[in-house]
């Protein structure tokens, strides 16, 4: 019964709301995302995050091309790398190529490429693989986008890779 | 018998040497006597006595420890000058004395005694507590491993528990004392290790975050993603609807805010950032997460 007890008062304690200090971190944290003017810092992480969803598509290109026979893993690899991307109706991604041509080219260099971010007009940068025969570049966009925490929305800075480019190297 | 009667004549000395002092004004041990001290014991002994005792008598055992003892008609001479009847008189009021004060002595020592035990034994009792609350005291402690994600206590069918680096059974429920190191892991646990201190709440629920790769890597090698509706299920069962993750970096306090979907969505796939994924930080509300910090350790 005391075991109970102290099981109960144990999980009211881990349900007590946040305290002050650290919901201050987490406001603190999210007041990134939702700001109407980004300064440099702000910039800086949002192209952090860029080069971690090149890195991201990398990986899914591998775990693409080990399903070659089970169709539906890449058909939901195929999903989440969209998710990855800002694309419009005038310039439709094939991502299938594009995961295949990544796999193709870790095939000849398994070693994982360098990426490496410079400015871009018009985008928050430019990030492009080194290290392969093949170059592959991504654009990043930084754009506010809707999202759903629960039953509350929110518009919050996000950034997408864009406008895709794969280059052989001579 | 012989140092009886020696000791007996060196305590009638003594009191000869007490009472000239007292009644003739001698304040000098008998063997630092002067001829003029001498003459005016002589003639308060002739006094007192009708008789006396030669100057070089009083050298002989006065003076100087003779080997024997002075003869009997001597001693009462002197025992009577004292103002005892004789010597023997002498003989026996010393000894009823030395008796009643060794008896007195015996009695204050067995007092004096029973008043150190228990002073001794006061004082042992103050150190005792003392000690009880100053010396740590081997305290055992009660520990729980509860996954991060679901806050359900887990078992050993889950989780290897190993303290002060031996394995140890356990149901679900492990005793360990302060001080102790506890290594927890599992197939689709991420390994943990933690030391039990004196500050520690009884019984302690020790977090363990689940091995999301890992676990992704089972659901893909024993089916495909069509089946990933359970784990998402079971997902979006511990998470709160209005969770809010951030993903950071040390450089950085937030690199991306992610909703319950996108969250899961990540957890979801067998990468290796997967793989890296290291929660720094969870806040729960409801039993749900609610706030959830992590990074890409690059370093893994």
């Amino acid at each position: 019964m005391l075991s109970y007890f102290r099981l109960f008062m144990a999980m009211a304690l881990f349900s007590l709301p946040l305290s002050p200090a650290l919901s201050q971190a987490y406001d603190e944290m999210q007041s990134r995302f939702v700001r109407p003017v980004l300064d440099k810092s702000d910039s800086n992480a949002f192209r952090k995050a860029g080069e971690q969803k090149v890195r991201q598509l990398l990986e899914q290109s591998d775990f693409h091309s080990r399903n070659v026979n089970v169709t539906s893993n890449q058909a939901y690899v195929v999903n989440r790398s969209a998710d990855l991307f800002y694309t419009d109706d005038t310039a439709p991604i094939d991502y299938d190529a594009l995961l295949q041509a990544i796999a193709q080219a870790r095939m000849n260099s398994p070693r994982a490429p360098q990426l490496f971010t410079t400015p871009a007009q018009g985008y928050l940068g430019v990030v492009r693989t080194q290290g392969w025969e093949t170059q592959f570049t991504f654009y990043l966009m930084l754009q506010r986008t809707t999202k759903s925490f629960g039953a509350e929305q929110e518009e919050v800075w996000q950034v997408f890779l864009t406008r895709p480019e794969i280059k052989t190297l001579d | 018998m012989e140092n009886t009667n020696a000791a007996a004549f060196r305590l009638l000395k003594s009191e000869i040497e007490a009472k000239a002092s007292r009644d003739l004004g001698i304040r000098k041990e008998l063997s630092e006597w002067s001829l003029q001290d001498i003459r005016d014991f002589q003639v308060d002994l002739e006094q007192r006595s009708k008789s006396s005792v030669s100057e070089k008598w009083i050298y002989t055992h006065f003076k100087n420890e003779h080997p024997r003892i002075p003869r009997i008609d001597v001693l009462n001479l002197l025992s009577a000058w004292l103002g005892y009847r004789n010597w023997d008189d002498f003989l026996h009021q010393r000894a009823e004395a030395t008796l009643a004060t060794s008896a007195s002595s015996q009695r204050s020592r067995r007092v004096n005694l029973k008043f150190v035990i228990a002073v001794l034994s006061l004082v042992g009792l103050v150190l005792l507590g003392v000690a009880w609350f100053l010396i740590p005291k081997v305290e055992e402690h009660q520990v729980y491993f509860m996954d991060a994600y679901t806050r359900k206590v887990l078992t050993s069918s889950a989780i290897h528990v190993r303290v002060n680096r031996r394995p140890v059974p356990f149901d679900s429920l492990l005793v360990v004392q302060v001080g102790d190191s506890i290594e927890v892991d599992g197939a689709y646990y991420k390994p943990r290790t933690a030391v039990i201190d004196v500050n520690d709440v009884s019984p302690r629920y020790l977090e363990v975050f689940p091995d999301d790769y890992a676990l992704m890597l089972s659901f893909f090698s024993r089916s495909d993603a069509s089946n990933l509706d359970q784990r998402r299920a079971q997902l979006l069962e511990v998470i709160h609807p209005e969770a809010r993750i951030f993903e950071s970096h040390p450089a950085f306090d937030g690199l991306e805010l992610l909703n319950r979907e996108e969250f899961i969505d990540r957890l979801l796939l067998p990468l290796n950032s997967l793989k890296n994924l290291e929660v720094q930080h969870i806040e729960y509300r409801d039993e749900q997460i609610y706030r959830l910090q992590f990074y890409q350790n690059p370093d893994a």
